[in-house]
């Protein structure tokens, strides 16, 4: 293989310009718009996450939410009782292609995380780099070859 | 198959993981970690392009390297517990007091750095799976290494607070909860945070991360690849300690005759100098 190996890996890993993995996974999540001073969060879902990344998740729903609109996002993940929550901004929406035929207009949306705390953050990490060996290992815990 | 449509097995077959055996692989190892600290800010400029400290030349500090092609691609540096102390002493020896009256057996994880021009700092460890597995494959090597070979019961590491949550969900908890200012990196901020290594695969089970658990007690490291670390010669000890840094000046007698302790079938004349010697 010579130095060609090194070459080669650069090129490909260069070529990969995501910062972060996005996992398909079917877990509920429930959002809520910043409510105003002394009023009640209105969480509304839950919703079915389309993927969720280190840097945001996707998801579809009926209600029209604007781009740039900051909510609150509270998710339960697996095996754990108490919910994640963090504030995340409205990046990207459009409307569902699958529903577009359909009478109910669906939106999807794409949603960056702006912060979360500490506890939240590590408890996050671990879920997603949990997710990410799991997507490249086998039982064994070699890697495959995808 | 072809590398270009390589998967991740692939990828990572050319990946080596091992101790450094070589002077050339060691000086690789502390160039890549002076790059990477001055791009970072960590460190100012300086003549020899290495990092390095008096805690390397300690006959069981061992430097471990992933490499491809004879290129050293990424670090770490296990230094044991010693009269010399460990580096993260500067900060935290009232919190390590602590460990060392139980004789809790003490090491620390240092000198970590990968190559950012192959895989950017921008890009998330916890979140970006080729990422991930270069460091998470170096990670096993030190934890195999300090847990099968040197029977250790903490790893310490101090890291940047903005990592400090990657830390935490590897398992470590928090040596100390305060950030210090470490002046060996420019005055970075600084967590000190430790691994216990007689409870960390039963915390491992219990914390739900089936895969992180698989990845790090599934199978145990070749020993083969923590043979033949490389050993410093006269000539090496010359040539990084005093041709290439200058590690000897302004360290005291004691430290000195620690080190002339750990290498009494060599001559330092001249390579220590006299005057601090005891």
């Amino acid at each position: 293989m010579g130095s060609q190996h090194l070459g080669k890996l650069r090129k490909i890993i260069s070529s990969d310009k995501r910062l972060c993995e996005r996992i398909e996974f079917p877990l509920k999540m429930f959002y809520a718009f910043q409510p105003e001073p002394g009023a009640e969060l209105d969480w509304k879902g839950p919703v079915l996450l389309d993927n969720i990344g280190g840097e945001g998740v996707g998801f579809n729903d009926s209600v029209l939410i604007a781009k740039g609109a900051e909510i609150l996002i509270r998710m339960y993940l697996p095996e754990d009782s108490v919910p994640v929550v963090f504030v995340g901004k409205v990046s990207w929406s459009k409307l569902s292609p699958v529903e577009l035929k359909s009478a109910k207009k669906i939106y999807s949306y794409g949603i960056h995380i702006e912060k979360y705390d500490p506890v939240t953050e590590s408890r996050f990490l671990g879920f997603m780099s949990d997710q990410i060996l799991g997507k490249y290992m086998d039982d064994s815990g070699n890697l495959k070859d995808i | 198959m072809m590398l270009e449509h390589a998967g991740m097995r692939s990828l990572f077959s050319g990946i080596e993981y091992r101790v450094a055996r070589s002077r050339d692989e060691l000086a690789q190892a502390y160039h890549l970690v002076y790059e990477e600290y001055l791009k970072q800010g960590y460190i100012h400029e300086n003549p020899s392009k290495m990092r390095l400290s008096l805690h390397n030349l300690i006959p069981e500090t061992t430097t471990f390297i992933a490499h491809v092609d004879s290129t050293v691609i990424a670090t770490a540096t296990v230094i044991l517990d010693s009269p010399l102390g460990l580096p993260m002493d500067e900060l935290y020896q009232n919190e390590l007091a602590g460990l060392r009256s139980e004789r809790a057996r003490l090491c620390e994880v240092s000198m970590l750095a990968h190559n950012s021009d192959l895989i950017s700092e921008k890009v998330s460890l916890m979140f970006n799976a080729r990422k991930m597995f270069l460091i998470f494959f170096l990670f096993k090597q030190v934890f195999d290494y300090v847990v099968q070979e040197e029977d250790m019961d903490y790893i310490c590491i101090t890291v940047n607070p903005k990592h400090s949550a990657i830390y935490d969900s590897l398992l470590f908890k928090n040596l100390d909860s305060e950030i210090k200012y470490y002046s060996k990196v420019n005055g970075a901020p600084a967590v000190a945070k430790i691994l216990n290594l007689s409870t960390i695969e039963n915390d491992s089970a219990a914390s739900k991360r089936q895969n992180m658990h698989k990845m790090f007690f599934n199978g145990r490291t070749d020993p083969r690849r923590f043979d033949e670390k490389f050993r410093f010669m006269i000539d090496d000890i010359k040539y990084f300690f005093v041709e290439r840094s200058n590690v000897f000046e302004g360290i005291g007698p004691e430290e000195i005759k620690y080190i002339l302790d750990a290498y009494p079938e060599y001559d330092l004349t001249g390579i220590i100098p006299r005057s601090i010697e005891l």
